[in-house]
């Protein structure tokens, strides 16, 4: 059992905020990815948790007790940190056996308990080689294979696959998911790649600006993005946004860009009626463009489009043009085929739009 | 072999033999009987050890080769502990005030040590420590350069590793000796090498604060029997002395060479 809690949790690095009344709840055995562009105060906050960094406000606690002035080695926590932080003096054995020895153990149940973590990661047959003898993705087990030989009540990694190459950061994925899946135990993960934090979270807080804006699984996130930040950040490549004006006919209410190009009647869309004659932010996924009407989808709001280039990926493309000097990306199918430099229309699923509010960011509507 | 490198190879060998040359004249004199000392070229007539025995026994040498072995240790091992100490808190610890303190202790480098000598020798004579070794070794326990080379050396390590030493459970000492240490070898020789040196070779302030000959460091024995007048102004004698004077740092030498190129490179030192 091991709940970690935040009440108003700030940290002030002089007169600079690091992080901003952090207010939730990481509940026992969960797996929380905190996501967010760098030096939005995401790793501050697991070295918060960890120790390694002062609170200067608010309440943290870590199975309902206060943990604010108790020392990294007290906590029960381990961390696995982005460049590994092997002590590069030691052997794999000796780094995974040394907190173990300085907790007192005895040398028998240190080698069980190393066999046995060294088991788990398969790593048995690098515990002689000193880091400087294994590759990133060896010593990056090593380092995990550290955090678990201790059987701590929570898990930190820090950006711990950032240093990987692609291939490698992808079966380490894995491998964590799966060792959590073992372990059963409270992960908190910091990354800044969302692939990560949507594969790997039971939920994601999405950080900026040392501000936690949004709390939710990976699949509400991505569909129900509760402001601007949060709807950019998540999904690759990231939502399409057009500013314009919410307006009203004899057909009811429409969303219009400023240059009078897209037009989306909006009729079952009532949250927007406040926002008649007002400024609004359009957001849409690029999966929900199509260089035709698809199968089953009723609404579209339809623009003509210069098609400026194809990245053709096989599984799928994505086709460049711009709406009002705005990007707009859409993602094809192999079977929606669309030629670069060419005119062509793109229709939009109006009951995909996402609207957000111009001045706070905030999202009007869900779906 | 290229002309070019065969005339390199002789200007070479003539720098080398001039930096030899009085070392050799040095060691051959004092085995030359004092009459001849004026005549010596390249190769003496006769050898004897009169010189040694005389110097043997007219000051305690072996005494002081002693006082200069314990002197010099103990403040190598002293420099090593503190300034490290000093080094990864000015590097790593995060305390108000912390590059202000750093800058005045780099100040402190800059002024020559004859500006403190005399408020050093005021606080070893209220402290009542003239005549004592705690007057050598104390005020040497720690020093500016030490602590500017380990701090420059802990900056270049990842704060990460500490931060997995504190999570594993290590204090800030362990982390020091126990993480740190290990990683930082080239530094350490570097810092006791020179720091060793220095206080071998220092003659200003054991002259200042020891007068006792028992307790006198080599060097300072040396000079005092040189200059001082009871070598009696026999050039042999004082050559004696001043070969076992250079005895220990030259056997030092001959052990550690690589690490003393090292560290003499590293640091951009001339010692």
């Amino acid at each position: 059992m091991a709940a970690i809690k935040f009440e108003r949790v700030s940290k002030v690095y002089g007169k600079i905020p690091a992080v901003k009344d952090a207010d939730f709840e990481i509940r026992d055995k969960e797996f929380m990815v905190l996501v967010g562009p760098s030096g939005c105060g995401k790793s501050t906050l697991l070295r918060m948790i960890a120790g390694l960094e002062e609170i200067s406000s608010g309440s943290l606690f870590i199975d309902d007790k206060l943990v604010n002035g108790l020392p990294p080695k007290d906590r029960d926590i381990a961390i696995v940190f982005q460049n590994y932080a092997l002590y590069p003096h030691m052997t794999a054995f000796d780094n995974l056996a040394f907190g173990l020895k300085i907790r007192g153990l005895s040398k028998k149940e240190i080698k069980i308990k190393v066999d046995e973590a060294a088991r788990i990661l398969e790593i048995e047959s690098l515990l002689d080689r000193k880091p400087k003898a294994m590759s990133g993705g060896q010593r990056q087990r090593v380092a995990i294979g550290r955090a678990i030989v201790r059987n701590p009540k929570v898990f930190l990694f820090d950006e711990p696959l950032s240093n990987l190459d692609a291939k490698l950061r992808g079966q380490m994925r894995i491998e964590i998911a799966r060792l959590h899946q073992k372990l059963r135990t409270t992960i908190v993960y910091v990354t800044h790649d969302q692939v990560e934090a949507m594969t790997l979270g039971d939920r994601i807080a999405v950080m900026n600006k040392g501000e936690i804006l949004q709390i939710d699984t990976p699949n509400n996130l991505y569909a129900h993005p509760k402001n601007l930040f949060v709807a950019g950040f998540i999904g690759m490549p990231p939502m399409n946004f057009v500013e314009g004006r919410i307006g009203k006919d004899q057909e009811g209410l429409y969303f219009q860009d400023h240059s009078k190009t897209l037009l989306a009647r909006t009729p079952k869309r009532p949250e927007l009626e406040p926002y008649l004659d007002r400024e609004l932010t359009m957001g849409i996924r690029p999966e929900h463009i199509h260089p035709y009407p698809a199968k089953g989808v009723v609404h579209y709001a339809a623009f003509q489009a210069h098609i400026q280039f194809v990245e053709r990926l096989g599984h799928e493309s994505f086709a460049f043009s711009t709406l009002q000097d705005q990007q707009i990306v859409a993602r094809l199918t192999p079977e929606e085929t669309v030629e670069p430099l060419s005119e062509m229309a793109l229709y939009f699923e109006i009951e995909k739009m996402h609207f957000f509010d111009k001045g706070t960011g905030e999202a009007v509507t869900g779906d | 072999m290229k002309p070019s490198k065969i005339i390199l190879f002789i200007l070479l060998t003539g720098a080398a033999l001039s930096f030899l040359y009085p070392f050799y004249w040095m060691i051959l004199a004092s085995l030359t009987p004092e009459s001849q000392i004026g005549e010596l070229r390249v190769a003496p007539k006769e050898l004897t050890f009169s010189n040694y025995a005389l110097m043997f026994s007219k000051i305690p040498i072996w005494r002081s080769l002693l006082n200069s072995t314990i002197v010099a240790s103990a403040s190598t091992l002293g420099v090593l502990i503190f300034g490290s100490m000093t080094g990864y808190a000015l590097a790593k610890l995060r305390f108000k005030g912390r590059d202000l303190l750093f800058f005045v202790i780099i100040f402190t480098m800059t002024l020559p040590f004859q500006i403190s000598l005399i408020p050093n020798y005021i606080l070893m004579v209220k402290f009542g420590w003239v005549d004592t070794m705690a007057a050598l070794i104390v005020p040497a326990l720690n020093n500016a350069f030490a602590i500017l080379m380990f701090r420059q050396t802990f900056k270049s390590i990842p704060d990460d590793l500490i931060d997995a030493a504190r999570v594993d459970g290590c204090g800030e000492m362990r982390i020091i000796y126990q993480i740190l240490w290990p990683n930082i070898i080239p530094t350490i020789i570097t810092v006791a090498i020179i720091t060793f040196m220095s206080s071998w070779n220092d003659v200003l302030w054991p002259l200042i604060v020891i007068r006792n000959e028992h307790l006198m460091t080599m060097p300072q024995l040396v000079t005092l029997f040189a200059v001082g007048g009871r070598a009696e102004a026999q050039l042999g004698v004082k050559l004696a002395s001043a070969v076992l004077l250079a005895l220990p740092i030259i056997i030092a030498y001959s052990i550690f060479q690589k690490y003393f190129i090292q560290s003499m490179a590293s640091t951009g030192l001339k010692s």
